[in-house]
């Protein structure tokens, strides 16, 4: 059955909408829930979906303006059906009916004797070409029109868009000399790349950041790790030493609150989330998705929640949602390999602290007057002196490897 | 409910759209929240689907000289300026959760920067046949919308410091006698864009009713 489209109401108000665009021609073919037609009141334009797929037949043209309730075209289930719409309902009965009102073709033919006098001047487009411009965002100043007129037709626009394409292509591959030297290749700082080059130097440029760097013994952290993978089946996941720190860390900030906060418009707002971001390597850069709440979440929790963002966040599927919310960083460089280390790692802002954690090397160190062999890793946390002290930090630290070094404390 | 913030500062309208886009589906399907970005567009002159292109007074040689770009849009309304200066807002918002009524949202819109200019002492209002608003009949703020399975995008552009002189290389949405004025204009002195976003941020989150959060934006640029 023909199932008819009417004028929606959207909202309270009353005020007649102004047919804007048909996206389907008269007969074609339209899908259920595909734009079906455009309109417009006041400043809103609204988008108006097909509700059932068939064959459109239009009753009201475009750029009139119409009540709300009209019926302004038809949905045919079947070719035949089609073929009956067209012939009972003629387009031009269904117009007749409607309010008069100007409509916009007419008045742009009719264009006012005072703009005739600079018509030389001024921009001229063909429809189609400024249909074509506006799906592809085409700066139209850039534009040489070579139709009547220096009018702007179809062809300007769809070489434009095709020499963007090649501008791209281009700029990749052109061999150039700069200044005196020959450039092998060239990267566009652009798409992720820009992002973090833009995202590194503001968090440098806005913040007071230092970094503090120290050593923690891991023996019994790599003991723990062990007996932890060796459960791995009856845990359901493998624990890695990246969720363990995460724990470890969420347990550490409700003890210091003040690591876990922003400096935001001259006001430090504390979180009462704990929302750790898990910095992880891509081929293209780099990204950091949030594990939510991870003071409430058990290890286990923390382990699969981390295990499920990396794999999006590989794959490229990370939401918005994923990636914002944070309040501290934790990267673990360690598994990068390069051994024994340190670094300075930038603030993922408007984070007020990020700790960063090396690889874990056997090394000499001193234990009751003798030289011994243990497990150690590097750590650089990197604060923001706006936000709290060198003696915060010195605690926060001192608090961190105390608990990595005597992890039954976790249990507390 | 939550809103995510992001600050882009300037960036070109072709790439913000591409951005609302991308937004604007994501929200259609719940997978992010309600989203604000706040920008300013490099100078820009944007016509709405119904506009008219003798609403742009200059030659395209004019305003290819004067570095200015010309797109058309898919929002509703007829041409504006956009540039430095103007500060710039693009909700995501869901509307399926406003009663799906566009008229109440853009009269929010309005309200969100009626309230704004009021915290600066500018006495403003709006016109019941041109969607905007206007201080003594001038227009200090255009709006242009597009609603698209519920959810909005495009937005409105708040004149704080533009450049007013570039304004008359068009017709204000499509009249020949509609002037702009700007915060600093009105004011007699420099109104800084952060003390202006802090305010309108504040009245946006009461009359939407949204705790607004702020994003990274390391992932929106990317996508561009």
């Amino acid at each position: 059955m023909a199932v008819q489209i009417l004028m929606p109401k959207l909202g309270m108000s009353t005020a007649p909408l102004t047919l804007v665009e048909w996206k389907a021609k008269e007969g074609a073919p339209v899908e259920q829930g595909n734009v079906l037609l455009v309109v417009e009141t006041e400043k809103i334009r609204h988008d108006i979906e097909a509700e059932v797929s068939g064959f459109l037949h239009i009753l009201v043209n475009e750029g009139q303006e119409v009540p709300i309730g009209t019926v302004v075209g038809v949905i045919a289930e079947t070719k035949e059906e089609l073929a009956v719409v067209q012939k009972e309902k003629p387009r031009e009965a269904a117009v007749a009916t409607v309010k008069e009102a100007a409509p916009v073709e007419a008045a742009q033919a009719e264009a006012p004797p005072a703009a005739e006098a600079k018509a030389k001047e001024r921009i001229l487009i063909s429809p189609v070409a400024r249909k074509l411009a506006e799906e592809h965002m085409i700066d139209i100043t850039k534009i040489t029109g070579t139709g009547p007129g220096g009018r702007i037709v179809r062809e300007d626009i769809e070489k434009a868009i095709e020499a963007k394409k090649v501008e791209v292509e281009k700029k990749e591959v052109a061999p150039e000399v700069y200044q005196g030297r020959r450039v092998k290749s060239t990267i566009p700082l652009k798409g992720m790349r820009k992002v973090i080059a833009e995202h590194m130097h503001r968090s440098l440029a806005i913040s007071a950041q230092l970094t503090v760097m120290g050593e923690i013994d891991m023996t019994e952290m790599v003991k723990l790790r062990q007996s932890l993978v060796s459960q791995e089946e009856a845990l359901g996941t493998r624990i890695t030493y990246t969720d363990l720190f995460v724990f470890v860390a969420a347990k550490l900030l409700r003890e210091y609150p003040i690591v876990n906060s922003s400096l935001i418009d001259n006001e430090i707002k504390i979180w009462e989330n704990i929302n750790i971001g898990v910095a992880t390597a891509l081929e293209e850069g780099l990204i950091v998705p949030v594990v939510k709440d991870a003071d409430k979440k058990s290890l286990v929790e923390i382990s699969k929640t981390v295990r499920s963002l990396v794999q999006k966040a590989r794959e490229g599927k990370l939401t918005p949602d994923e990636v914002t919310g944070g309040t501290f960083t934790i990267t673990n460089l360690g598994a990068l390999g390069g051994g024994y280390r340190f670094e300075t790692v930038i603030i993922n802002q408007p984070e007020a602290a990020i700790l960063g954690t090396g690889g874990i090397t056997d090394r000499a160190v001193v234990r009751d007057g003798q030289i011994v062999i243990r497990p150690i890793m590097t750590y650089y946390f990197t604060y923001d002196h706006r936000v709290f002290t060198g003696a915060v930090a010195a605690q926060f630290m001192a608090s961190a490897t105390r608990l990595m070094e005597n992890p039954s404390l976790l249990l507390s | 409910m939550l809103c995510t913030v992001y600050h882009f500062g300037l960036i070109a309208y072709s790439d913000a759209y591409h951005l609302q886009r991308q937004l604007l589906c994501q929200r259609v399907n719940n997978e992010i929240t309600d989203t604000l970005l706040l920008l300013e567009h490099p100078p820009t002159i944007t016509i709405g689907k119904s506009g008219k292109l003798e609403n742009v007074l200059a030659s395209q040689a004019q305003l290819a000289e004067a570095g200015v770009s010309l797109f058309f849009a898919d929002r509703g309304g007829d041409v504006t300026y956009h540039g430095p200066g103007q500060l710039v807002a693009y909700p995501i918002i869901d509307l399926r959760q406003r009663g799906r009524d566009v008229h109440q949202y853009l009269c929010e819109l309005e309200e969100v920067i009626i309230r704004t200019l009021s915290d600066f002492s500018i006495n403003a209002c709006r016109d019941r046949s041109h969607a905007g608003v206007w201080v003594k009949g001038r227009e200090i703020a255009a709006i242009g919308l597009r609603v698209s399975k519920w959810v909005s995008m495009h937005g409105f552009a708040l004149n704080v410091n533009t450049d007013l002189e570039r304004f008359s290389l068009i017709n204000l949405c499509g009249f020949s006698d509609r002037k702009a004025t700007s915060i600093s204009a009105l004011l007699s002195q420099e109104v800084s864009m952060e003390a202006v976003t802090e305010k309108l941020l504040a009245h946006f989150s009461e009359v939407f009713d949204l705790q607004m959060e702020c994003g990274s934006g390391i992932l929106m640029r990317s996508c561009l």
